[in-house]
């Protein structure tokens, strides 16, 4: 079933026609998590009305690697969640100033293991749920635990069945993802953006893998049942005359990058997807938009020096 | 007041009219060192405490200036380097004992050590800029 995606056509294809389901809804799930949830919706501390927040570039400081992950099997959920958090964690670390150490890119294999069954796909609830309540790893070997070092979707589909391993989930408990809230509106998910916190969804929508006339992906059918984090929108209007949002798939270099691309932003990221709010509303309609905060991440180390010993 | 005031003119008016060879020699005045960077300076010539104060300015700009230099570690690498490249060759490097640790506690107390960001709701780039500074002014 894993790897079942050999090349990036056959990827696209698989969700566009193939009916690949890696984005599973799941009213149930919804409800469990947000039952055992502190807050049900996002309520936003500020407004980003008429601002932008570019968040993938904070993280593309930190991991210049960071959203070239291809997605190998319909473990979408898991890479939309594991992007977001990332969005989370770098902006905690670079603009907030949180004492954490960046350490490495994190994984999506203990998430996607969590699906609760051996098939393709999973809930984002259900991700959303296991990454609150047990955590999440870095991209690294645990030795004699499980060897993450490298994406590899055949553990995460493995573990489907039978659940993620008691050892694996005791090493998650170390960073969880502290607050988990649903995005309900597209001024709620701008809000979450400006304030640092990345998103992602489950919808059934597609963009073209073409820039249009606007400079933007327009959406086309039929649409994807698919997962992908948000990590950025402009609202200035400096660039595009109306609102512009920035989702970074998983799937490699499957499109065309916007040609007209402002000078002043930080590199497109593979894949990169940029949509207006026509575009973008299928995103927020769909009811399962999670923005991550208060990602408990790694203890920051201390320095040796500064930089002068030995030097002056 | 009125008194002291009229003391004050008349001392004035006395060493004013003094003939050059009676008036006092004083010693003349060395500004008191206080800053572990001027201890560390206290022997250095004019021009190593330039080249140190030039330094640490041109640093002090570049990291108020710059927004590839993030977070604490990515100052550290560039403090490095551009020490590096800045005196690597010279004499300097080493010639005034403690004064690389003498920065080094400066520029920790402004920002600690930890690898945390520089800008946002820290307020480290400030810290730092203002802590170069006064590693500049301390060499002068």
């Amino acid at each position: 079933m894993p790897d079942d995606f050999d090349s990036t056509e056959e990827l696209v294809r698989a969700y566009q026609f193939g009916g690949l389901q890696g984005y599973v809804p799941s009213p149930r799930e919804k409800m469990e998590f947000l039952e055992t949830n502190p807050m049900r919706s996002f309520q936003s501390p500020g407004s980003g009305k008429g601002k932008r927040a570019l968040l993938w570039g904070y993280v593309r400081q930190l991991d210049p690697g960071a959203f070239s992950e291809k997605q190998t099997t319909g473990d979408c959920v898991s890479h939309g969640s594991r992007n977001a958090r990332e969005c989370s964690r770098a902006v905690s670390i670079l603009i907030k100033g949180k004492p954490e150490e960046w350490v490495v890119r994190t994984a999506t294999e203990p998430t996607y293991g969590a699906r609760g069954h051996s098939g393709l796909g999973m809930s984002p609830a259900r991700a959303s749920r296991f990454e609150r309540d047990t955590g999440f790893l870095a991209r690294q070997k645990f030795d004699g635990v499980v060897d993450l070092s490298v994406y590899n979707s055949d553990i995460g589909a493995r573990w489907g069945g039978s659940g993620v391993p008691k050892a694996v989930q005791d090493l998650c408990n170390r960073n969880k993802v502290g607050t988990i809230a649903l995005v309900r509106t597209m001024d709620d998910a701008m809000d979450a953006l400006f304030n640092g916190y990345g998103l992602h969804s489950g919808q059934m929508a597609a963009w073209s893998d073409r820039p249009g006339s606007k400079n933007i992906h327009p959406r086309v059918s039929p649409g994807w049942a698919h997962d992908m984090a948000t990590v950025g929108y402009d609202d200035t209007k400096e660039f595009w005359p109306f609102r512009v949002w920035f989702i970074a798939n998983s799937w490699g270099r499957w499109n065309r990058p916007v040609p007209d691309w402002p000078s002043i932003y930080p590199e497109q990221i593979p894949g990169l997807i940029v949509t207006d709010d026509a575009g973008y509303a299928a995103c927020v309609e769909a009811e399962d938009m999670w923005a991550y905060s208060d990602v408990q991440g790694y203890p920051a180390q201390a320095l040796p020096d500064l930089g002068s010993i030995g030097r002056i | 007041m009125k008194h002291a005031l009229a003391c004050l003119t008349l001392v004035g008016l006395l060493w004013a009219f003094m003939p050059e060879g009676k008036k006092p020699i004083t010693p003349p005045v060395v500004p008191a060192v206080s800053s572990p960077v001027g201890k560390a300076l206290q022997s250095a010539t004019k021009v190593d405490r330039s080249r140190v104060a030039s330094y640490y300015d041109a640093l002090a700009d570049v990291v108020s200036r710059s927004k590839a230099i993030t977070t604490v570690e990515g100052f550290r690498r560039v403090h490095s380097a551009s020490l590096d490249e800045a005196f690597k060759g010279t004499d300097l490097p080493g010639k005034y004992q403690g004064l690389d640790v003498a920065i080094e506690e400066q520029l920790a107390a402004a920002i600690g050590k930890d690898n945390t960001g520089l800008d946002g709701e820290t307020g480290k780039r400030a810290a730092l800029v203002k802590a170069l500074q006064k590693v500049a002014a301390d060499a002068r």
